[in-house]
């Protein structure tokens, strides 16, 4: 079994680490600091490439959000991944054998280079803080987007699998949740590798609410 | 159990029976016309009895009555007849390539 190494961000003024971030507006951001390695975010990986576990390291921090503050955005993202490189360093230890699943430690075993969190699921985010194709409002049905993913997530408030998808908006991804009848869609076309494509989102003359995608595939026809 | 992507084979009966048992996904397929409401879904293709050179198209509003398809290949040989479908009824050749629609509907197992 390969060597397993857990990774937090240090301050690289004061050895504090990171526990957690939190944003005001959604440009906004600011890390929440703690001088308990126990409290930090923090990852177990098999990984010893740098920039691959600080990569997978800031990916596990920006699913730790203040439950008051608000989701990132893309761009925000980005910023904010240059400004935890400017002021934090990555810190490594050997796990020792044995160790057992800490608090909401993400994992990365092996080679199928995914990430398991604390529900075991790969995709985490929070349900209730992000847009949503409400099916009580009376507009749904003319919905249409730019789809650039779309899959099954879980809410890191329940643990349930809910499905999602983010969209292209000028020059920003944004994340929308889905009700649930969306939930059998948002399995199956993860697994059609169709994506970027336009999605249409309406409902059959009783009601039933459906996505139907615009593929390239019908263009090449032409 | 194998899972067999949508461009694998060209189509569901070409699943060898080696791969056998395997997971496949299975879509809809559907036209929006122009001077009708909603997208239509296609549910069967036959021979017209009465003329040898033409052929009917039958359809629900429902993409869960639709004809599946788990091949691309086979997927986009009814795009383009749905395509020229859809030119008869006045589209242009763009518009047309504009109005074809896939619903997915489930990830099923072929034994």
């Amino acid at each position: 079994m390969a060597q397993l190494y857990r990774a937090w961000f240090r301050a690289k003024k004061d050895g504090r680490y990171i526990a957690g971030y939190k944003a005001d507006t959604a440009d906004d951001f600011g890390v929440e600091l703690t001088d308990d390695p126990e409290q930090a975010v923090s990852m177990i990986t098999d990984r010893t490439a740098a920039f691959e576990v600080e990569d997978r390291l800031f990916q596990a921090l920006i699913r730790h959000p203040d439950p008051a503050g608000e989701p990132l955005n893309m761009a925000t993202a980005l910023d904010a991944f240059q400004v935890v490189r400017q002021f934090f360093e990555v810190e490594t230890l050997a796990v020792p054998a044995g160790t057992e699943e800490g608090r909401e430690i993400t994992w990365v075993v092996d080679t199928a280079q995914v990430d398991l969190d604390k529900f075991g699921a790969e995709h985490q985010i929070s349900r209730d803080d992000n847009r949503l194709v409400d099916l009580d409002e009376g507009d749904w049905a003319q919905l249409r987007f730019t789809v650039l993913q779309a899959q099954r997530y879980v809410d890191d408030l329940t643990g349930a699998y809910y499905p999602g998808m983010t969209v292209r908006h000028a020059d920003e991804a944004f994340f929308w949740a889905l009700p649930d009848e969306f939930m059998t869609w948002a399995e199956v076309v993860s697994q059609l590798d169709v994506f970027p494509c336009t999605v249409q989102f309406t409902k059959t003359p009783d009601g039933k609410p459906y996505a139907a995608l615009q593929l390239p595939l019908a263009a090449e026809e032409e | 159990m194998r899972k067999i992507a949508f461009d694998t084979y060209p189509s569901y009966v070409d699943i060898p029976s080696s791969a056998l048992p395997a997971l496949v996904t299975f879509v809809n397929l559907g036209v929006k016309l122009d001077d009708e409401s909603g997208i239509k879904f296609l549910t069967d293709v036959h021979e017209d009895e009465k003329n040898s050179n033409s052929i009917l198209l039958s359809w629900s509003d429902d993409p869960a009555d639709g004809l599946w398809f788990t091949a691309k290949e086979e997927l986009a040989q009814y795009a383009g007849l749905l395509m020229r479908y859809a030119q008869s009824r006045g589209m242009s050749a763009a518009k047309a390539a504009k109005a074809i629609y896939v619903v997915p509907t489930q990830v099923g197992v072929k034994p």
